[in-house]
């Protein structure tokens, strides 16, 4: 069976400075995969160049059969490759339940036959937020608007689902149950996942196999225990330790 | 949303308040309340667009002047008929918000409401210098009204405007409300939510065009006339201060708003000039101390308390 999604040469400069550098990996169905790397290493950029957001200067990317060159944002998202963003954007003066709604009037989300306020209740369910669908979104407190962005994100019924730093800002109290969230996902619905994360304790305990990267160069790929202790991810996080690393 | 008990009885009200104008008030003030139903239409057709999306187009009164402008010309030189007038000034004002949204349609805030002032701005200097299509400061004298006898042009007018109403206020509560309110929110997360923005605020600003041509061409013909005043600064200063009072982004509020500030003139106009100033004062002290506006929450507190 192919990928489901396949990078092949990805590269983006900003003026003189190269974020992502002939970037090349794959994500299997219905696998997660964890992409690490130290802050600046272009992680964000890949997951904009993925998602439409920015256009990559060359290489290309093909989800689930499709080239996804050119295409919008929206366009991406209507194809199943959904994202969240690393700070939660809610829309501001509009109620949780509105906000999951917004989703459910893509295309996709369309297609699925279900009504809208209902698909959007359903999802606020799927992550625990169905007793606040009546708040204002920008009322949530931070692990809440998280479990918003990925409402909204599976509203548009995706078969990828790219997720930014989920657990930053986040309180001890509030990572454990948006991890098993996000691990409840995965193995309920089968979806695929792609995860940028810095708290390597949650993040080794949701991935299966981790991408290194490091000034925008892919340094190593393999299994999520593997690649903590290649030579080269210890050196990109040069002042720790092994030790640091799995424990940090 | 529903409607309670006591909002429907407002608003049967006021209704019927509004379809007895002509027997309670003179000649005189059917065609004041006839000018202030334009001016709703217009208030309605600026809050669709600007109050949902967040965007300011202060370059309303150019949508408004097409619409007059094309009806006017083609009845004048052409002796086009005003009812097909009306029809024509939607299209080309349609036209025009599809010409204007494209280069405009990446701005945002202040960038998105100067862009469009220098459009209205460039369009006024326009009447005058093609003189010989437009008339210049004079502008178009003659035209043909829709229909001659004033309390039949008033209800002609009240049912376009309560139409009008209908169909932005219908549009402002279903899926467009909700996904235009939601790129005033954020862009990138109406894209990461699947959402075509650039289809929704062009088909919005449109939408909005055309209300504002439909009532360029009832103003022209009601006035007989059209002039190059109808694309002013004042003439956005005066729907802009009815949208804000109103109450923005409820549509409408608008309507309401057009209607208070249209008697509150009515009212000044002993006061010549100086009304302006009473205009700017209102509006100063509806955007700092009641940012709801005066009409839409008065609207939201009739429907609590009633039982639902």
């Amino acid at each position: 069976m192919t990928a489901l999604l396949d990078i092949q040469g990805l590269t983006k400069r900003f003026g003189g400075l190269t974020a992502v550098q002939d970037m090349a990996f794959c994500v299997a169905r219905g696998e997660i995969l964890g992409i690490l790397g130290p802050n600046g290493a272009g992680k964000t950029t890949l997951f904009n160049l993925l998602t439409g957001f920015i256009r990559p200067d060359a290489g290309r990317v093909l989800f689930n059969g499709q080239d996804l060159a050119g295409r919008t944002p929206a366009q991406v998202v209507n194809q199943g490759l959904a994202r969240t963003f690393q700070l939660c954007r809610p829309f501001v003066g509009m109620s949780v339940v509105e906000n999951a709604m917004v989703a459910c009037y893509s295309p996709r989300g369309r297609a699925t036959g279900e009504a809208p306020r209902e698909r959007a209740l359903r999802m606020l369910d799927d992550v625990g937020l169905a007793h606040k669908a009546e708040t204002p979104a920008e009322l949530l407190s931070y692990g809440d608007q998280r479990r918003l962005e990925i409402a909204r994100a599976l509203a548009t019924d995706p078969l990828l689902l790219l997720l930014d730093e989920p657990f930053a800002g986040l309180g001890a109290s509030e990572i454990e149950p948006l991890s098993a969230l996000i691990r409840r996902l995965h193995a309920e619905r089968g979806l695929s996942i792609l995860i940028i994360e810095h708290k390597l304790r949650e993040f080794m305990q949701l991935v299966q196999r981790v991408v290194a990267i490091d000034f925008g160069e892919l340094i190593a790929i393999g299994d999520a225990q593997d690649i903590v202790r290649h030579p080269k991810v210890v050196e990109a996080y040069i002042g720790k330790t092994e030790a640091d690393l799995a424990t940090a | 949303m529903k409607i309670t008990l006591r909002q429907s009885l407002a608003l049967a009200a006021a209704l019927a308040l509004l379809a007895a104008v002509p027997w309670l008030g003179s000649a005189y003030m059917t065609g004041v309340f006839t000018v202030c139903l334009i001016y709703a239409i217009w208030a309605m057709g600026w809050d669709f667009f600007s109050g949902l999306t967040g965007r300011e187009n202060f370059g309303y009164p150019l949508f408004i002047g097409i619409g007059a402008y094309a009806t006017g010309y083609l009845d004048a030189n052409h002796g086009l008929s005003p009812w097909l007038g009306l029809f024509v000034a939607m299209g080309m004002s349609a036209l025009l918000g599809l010409a204007i949204g494209f280069p405009t349609l990446r701005l945002k805030g202040p960038y998105f409401a100067l862009a469009t002032l220098a459009a209205a701005a460039i369009a006024q200097r326009m009447l005058l210098i093609l003189w010989d299509i437009t008339g210049g400061e004079e502008g178009i004298q003659g035209l043909t009204p829709l229909v001659l006898d004033t309390v039949r042009y008033y209800y002609l007018v009240l049912g376009v405007a309560l139409a009008s109403g209908a169909v932005l206020v219908g549009l402002s509560r279903s899926r467009w409300g909700l996904l235009l309110r939601a790129i005033r929110g954020d862009e990138a997360s109406c894209q990461a939510a699947g959402i075509n923005v650039t289809f929704y605020k062009i088909a919005a600003l449109v939408i909005s065009a055309v209300f504002a041509g439909l009532g360029g061409a009832l103003y022209a013909s009601y006035q007989m006339q059209v002039s190059p005043q109808i694309v002013s600064v004042l003439m956005l200063v005066a729907v802009v201060t009815m949208v804000y009072v109103g109450g923005i982004g409820s549509v409408y509020g608008a309507a309401g708003g057009a209607i208070v500030l249209s008697l509150l003139g009515e009212m000044l106009r002993s006061a010549g000039e100086y009304r302006l100033l009473v205009y700017a004062l209102l509006l100063i002290v509806v955007i700092f101390f009641l940012r709801g506006g005066l009409v839409a929450p008065l609207w939201r507190r009739l429907g609590k308390g009633a039982t639902p």
